[in-house]
C-alpha cells in the first residue's frame, strides 16, 4: 500500500513539474510573439500617421502642380498663410519649416528669407503633432526661361486629441 | 506432493516477483527518458523555427520620405547650360558620368560631396535631439560589389535604434539613409 502510494505521489509531482515546464514554455513563447506584435503595431501607426500627411500634402490647396507625393507649392502655402481657411482643413494646425537651404533664424513667411509657414492654427491646446519630410517646390525664371526649384521642408499637422 | 507443487509454486511466483522488480523500474526510467526526450525534441523543433525566420526589415517611412525631398532638391550644378539645373538625383547620375558643372566650373562628384555634407548637417541640427548618429552611403551596388560614389558622410557614435531606407536609383546606383535613434 505504502509502495503505490509513493508511486502515485512521484507519479502526481512529474505530472506537475512538466506541467509547469509547459507553462514556462508558453509564457517565453507569448512574450517572443508580443514583442514582434509591438513593434508592428508601433510601425503601423507610422505609417498611419504618414498616410494622413499625404493627404494632407496632396490637398489641391497645398500640392504642387504635377500632384507628386509629398511636394508643396511655395506660393500656395503663401496664399494659404495669408487668410484664415479654418473651414477647409480637417486638422487643428498646420506649419511648413524650411530645412536647406538652412536660414538661421526662423522667419515667418510671406516675409523675404522666410522660412516658416503658418498655414492654420486653430488655437487648440490639446494636440498630438505628425510631421514627415517634403519638398518645397516653386517656379522660378532665368534668363527668361523657366524651371522649377525645389527645396527640403518638414510639414508638421496637429492633429486634436480626443479628451 | 501437493506441498512440493505449492512449495514450487511459491518458488515460481517468487521468482516471477523477483524477475519483474528489475523490468518495472526499468520500464519507469524507460518512460522518464521518453518524456524529457520527446520535450527537448519539441524545444528544439522550436528554437529552429523561431531562429530560421529572417527578422523582418522595417523600411522607415519618414526616413522614406526624406530621401525623396532630398533627391527632389534642386542643386546649383547645372550641367548644361542655367537654368538646367541638376536636382540631387540627376547629380548623383551626372557625377557618376564624371560630368562636370558647366556653371560653376566643378566636377559634379565634388559639388555632389559638398552639397550632400551641406545637407545632412542642416537635417541633423534640425532634428529635436532624438537622431544620435547618421550615415549617407551613395555608391553603384550590384549583386557582388557596393563602389561608392563619393565618400561615406557620417556623423556621431550609433547608441540606439537604427533605421534605414536604401533607394535605389537608375544605373544601378543606390542612396542609403541610415539614422540613428536614441530614445
Amino acid at each position: 500500500m505504502k509502495k503505490a502510494q509513493m508511486r502515485i505521489q512521484q507519479m502526481a509531482f512529474m505530472i506537475i513539474a512538466v506541467f509547469f515546464f509547459f507553462v514556462l514554455v508558453g509564457l517565453f513563447f507569448i512574450g517572443w510573439s508580443y514583442k514582434d506584435i509591438k513593434s508592428n503595431y508601433e510601425e503601423l501607426q507610422k505609417e498611419q500617421a504618414l498616410s494622413s500627411l499625404k493627404v494632407i500634402s496632396n490637398m489641391g490647396e497645398l500640392n504642387c502642380e504635377e500632384n507628386t507625393e509629398l511636394c508643396l507649392d511655395e506660393d500656395k502655402l503663401v496664399v494659404m498663410s495669408r487668410k484664415d481657411y479654418s473651414d477647409i482643413w480637417p486638422v487643428a494646425s498646420i506649419r511648413v519649416y524650411q530645412l536647406y537651404p538652412k536660414i538661421n533664424k526662423t522667419v515667418l513667411c510671406p516675409a523675404p528669407n522666410c522660412n516658416y509657414y503658418q498655414v492654420y492654427d486653430s488655437k487648440q491646446k490639446n494636440l498630438k503633432e505628425f510631421s514627415t519630410y517634403v519638398s518645397i517646390c516653386r517656379r522660378d525664371t532665368q534668363n527668361s526661361y523657366q524651371y522649377e526649384k525645389c527645396n527640403i521642408g518638414k510639414l508638421i499637422v496637429g492633429v486634436k486629441l480626443n479628451d | 506432493m501437493i506441498r512440493k507443487i505449492k512449495s514450487t509454486r511459491v518458488q515460481v511466483s517468487q521468482l516471477g516477483g523477483i524477475i519483474a522488480k528489475p523490468k518495472r523500474s526499468q520500464q519507469e526510467m524507460v518512460g522518464f527518458v521518453l518524456i524529457v526526450s520527446l520535450v527537448m525534441v519539441a524545444l528544439m523543433i522550436f528554437l529552429v523555427i523561431s531562429l530560421r525566420k529572417p527578422a523582418p526589415e522595417m523600411k522607415d517611412a519618414n526616413i522614406d520620405a526624406l530621401e525623396g525631398a532630398v533627391l527632389a532638391y534642386t542643386t546649383g550644378c547645372a550641367i548644361n547650360n542655367e537654368p538646367d539645373y541638376s536636382d540631387f538625383e540627376e547629380l548623383i547620375g551626372d557625377c557618376y558620368d564624371n560630368e562636370k558643372c558647366a556653371n560653376l566650373q566643378v566636377m559634379a562628384c565634388d559639388y555632389l560631396n559638398e552639397t550632400a555634407r551641406k545637407i545632412m548637417d542642416a537635417l541633423y541640427s534640425a532634428e529635436t535631439g532624438e537622431v544620435s548618429a547618421y550615415e549617407l552611403r551613395i555608391a553603384r551596388v550590384t549583386n557582388e560589389t557596393e563602389d561608392l560614389i563619393i565618400p561615406v558622410i557620417s556623423w556621431g557614435n550609433c547608441s540606439g535604434e537604427v533605421r534605414g531606407s536604401p533607394k535605389m536609383l537608375a544605373n544601378s546606383l543606390q542612396m542609403s539613409l541610415t539614422y540613428c535613434y536614441s530614445y
